[in-house]
């Protein structure tokens, strides 16, 4: 439970050395393949995410808003990324609804 | 009777010495004063507070029991129903809503015990906030410089409190937004364990992790205060069905015998002098050598990210259809983005958070009491929009909730204790395993009555 994931560490490497093996991620397998979750998104695809995911919601997104928002979803992003480069076990129950 | 503490009041009261009434009425002309230069209340009650303290006033007549708080000055932030009043929420949009019909469970709980409500609280925009900014009513500003932050988004509860408009204030914790006003205004703050306290009828922003809590000026108030707001409830399924567990009595116990450490590794980073200088007193003052690390705390803070993203953005997603320009802006984007992200990764952090718990809670095998700042640096100017954390300017917005993230991701009892540096406070969160509220409050209290920890007095 306690262990260290291969791709938490694979975060701190430079963005440049990260970005070859995810682009062979396909050929080389799996456990590679994971490495996609921690590679920062691109400027442009996330722009048409966020055009896609607009039309999805039914939000009408005025163009003075889009830098900030994709700012906002950037960082949003990144911390995701980093805690789904935490490996977990299958088995284990989320916590959507919290007993302290 | 302006800088006296709830205790006092309510001592002075029950015996004679002042009315209710005449309490109530100086109250009401502080803030009347004061209110302008600190933006601190939406809204006032004068009738209904005015009506209550002659209630008290006659049951005292009468022979009656008048309750631990009577005639207590207190006011609430403005996501609090209080009947008569629409819950803003900090927002423009709810002003559009009908007035409350009822109060909240723990403003019917202090008014049991004989405080009577004067008003509602300043408070960022739907509880998505840190500064204690609102674009619809104004920034609350800081009693001990008007040019700078409350802190929020509970930030006219911290503002109202550390001005000495009331001794006694309510605010919601979602991410640190009680722990991060009372360390940017110097009080003293309680956020209790998830599910202590009722939620019942309050504006809700992250049900996950939301948690509503006492301000005070001493750890004596902020105990009284919790006593009385304990208890099951029926109108909100988080609250935990557990009988009271009164703190008052136990406070005077010291800290002989409590192992305490502090929060070493992420809780290391990114310190301002200030708030390594206000670690380095109360750790000194305590004597405490252990140092811990809370495993993955970084990640934690990164879980927390998420979730709150997301769960806001789902709550406001209608609003964001149909009343988008209605919303600040600085809160509108944020929501937005968090509609976005895949639910893939918002179960990664609810799983991770069980994990995370899992792991924060074999800690308290080995100490009673964690150590860690509750801010990276002292209240910030009015309108700042950046800060340097670990020498990498930052948005200031998202970041001042570093160290009290990872702590409310799982629930955890906090009282963030302030130390009065010059010119500007900062605070420390004192940390206990859930349900023991009373260790962190007897912390806290041995650290006042050191006077290292103390609600200094701000010259307005």
């Amino acid at each position: 439970m306690t262990r260290r994931p291969k791709e938490a560490r694979a975060l701190r490497k430079p963005a440049r050395k990260a970005a070859k093996p995810v682009r062979r991620a396909k050929k080389v397998g799996k456990k590679l393949a994971k490495k996609k979750l921690t590679t920062p998104p691109q400027l442009g695809s996330l722009d048409d995410f966020i055009a896609a995911s607009a039309r999805v919601l039914g939000l009408k997104i005025d163009k003075a808003w889009l830098p900030t928002v994709h700012s906002h979803l950037e960082v949003t992003l990144r911390h995701g990324a980093l805690v789904a480069s935490f490996a977990l076990p299958d088995e284990t129950d989320p916590a959507p609804v919290f007993e302290a | 009777m302006d800088w006296a503490s709830a205790s006092d009041i309510a001592r002075a009261v029950s015996d004679g010495e002042r009315s209710a009434i005449s309490v109530t009425e100086a109250a009401l002309v502080r803030i009347g004063k004061l209110n302008p230069k600190l933006n601190a209340f939406t809204g006032l009650v004068a009738d209904r507070a005015r009506k209550k303290a002659r209630a008290l006033d006659q049951a005292r007549g009468e022979g009656k029991p008048l309750g631990p708080l009577a005639g207590v000055p207190f006011a609430v932030k403005n996501l609090f129903d209080v009947a008569g009043l629409a819950t803003l929420a900090g927002s423009k949009i709810n002003r559009d809503h009908a007035p409350s019909a009822r109060d909240a469970t723990l403003v019917e709980r202090l008014e049991a015990a004989g405080a009577v409500l004067v008003g509602a609280l300043n408070m960022g925009e739907y509880a998505y906030d840190f500064t204690g900014e609102n674009v619809h009513d104004g920034p609350s500003c800081n009693p001990h410089d008007l040019s700078r932050m409350t802190g929020g988004s509970s930030g006219g509860s911290g503002g109202a409190v550390a001005g000495g408009l009331v001794p006694l204030a309510l605010g919601s914790d979602t991410n640190g937004s009680i722990r991060v006003p009372s360390s940017f205004c110097g009080i003293f703050g309680l956020k209790p364990t998830y599910g202590r306290l009722s939620r019942a009828r309050t504006f809700p922003f992250v049900s996950a992790f939301d948690h509503l809590g006492p301000f005070a000026r001493n750890t004596a108030d902020l105990a009284l205060s919790y006593d009385v707001m304990q208890g099951a409830d029926p109108d909100d399924p988080v609250c935990a069905d557990r009988p009271r567990q009164p703190v008052t009595p136990l406070l005077s116990r010291g800290i002989d015998g409590l192992r305490i450490a502090v929060a070493g590794g992420y809780f290391r980073k990114g310190a301002s002098p200030e708030t390594r200088q206000a670690m380095d007193i109360v750790t000194r003052t305590l004597g405490v050598a252990h140092e811990i690390e809370i495993p993955e705390a970084e990640r934690a803070r990164s879980a927390a990210y998420v979730i709150g993203a997301t769960e806001g953005a789902a709550l406001h997603l209608h609003r964001l259809r149909t009343r988008a320009k209605d919303f600040d802006p600085a809160v509108r984007d944020r929501l937005i983005a968090g509609a976005m992200v895949p639910a893939a990764l918002v179960n990664h952090a609810q799983k991770f958070r069980r994990w995370y718990q899992s792991q924060v809670l074999k800690l308290f095998d080995g100490v009673d009491v964690i150590l860690a700042p509750a801010t990276p640096c002292v209240a910030p100017k009015l309108g700042q929009q950046t800060f340097v954390l670990d020498g990498v300017e930052m948005p200031l917005r998202p970041n001042i909730g570093i160290y009290t993230q990872p702590i409310s991701f799982i629930g955890l009892p906090v009282v963030a204790a302030p130390v009065p540096l010059q010119p500007l406070p900062i605070a420390v969160q004192i940390i206990a395993a859930p349900w023991r509220e009373d260790l962190a409050l007897r912390v806290a209290h041995a650290l006042e009555q050191a006077g290292v920890t103390q609600a200094s007095r701000p010259n307005i």
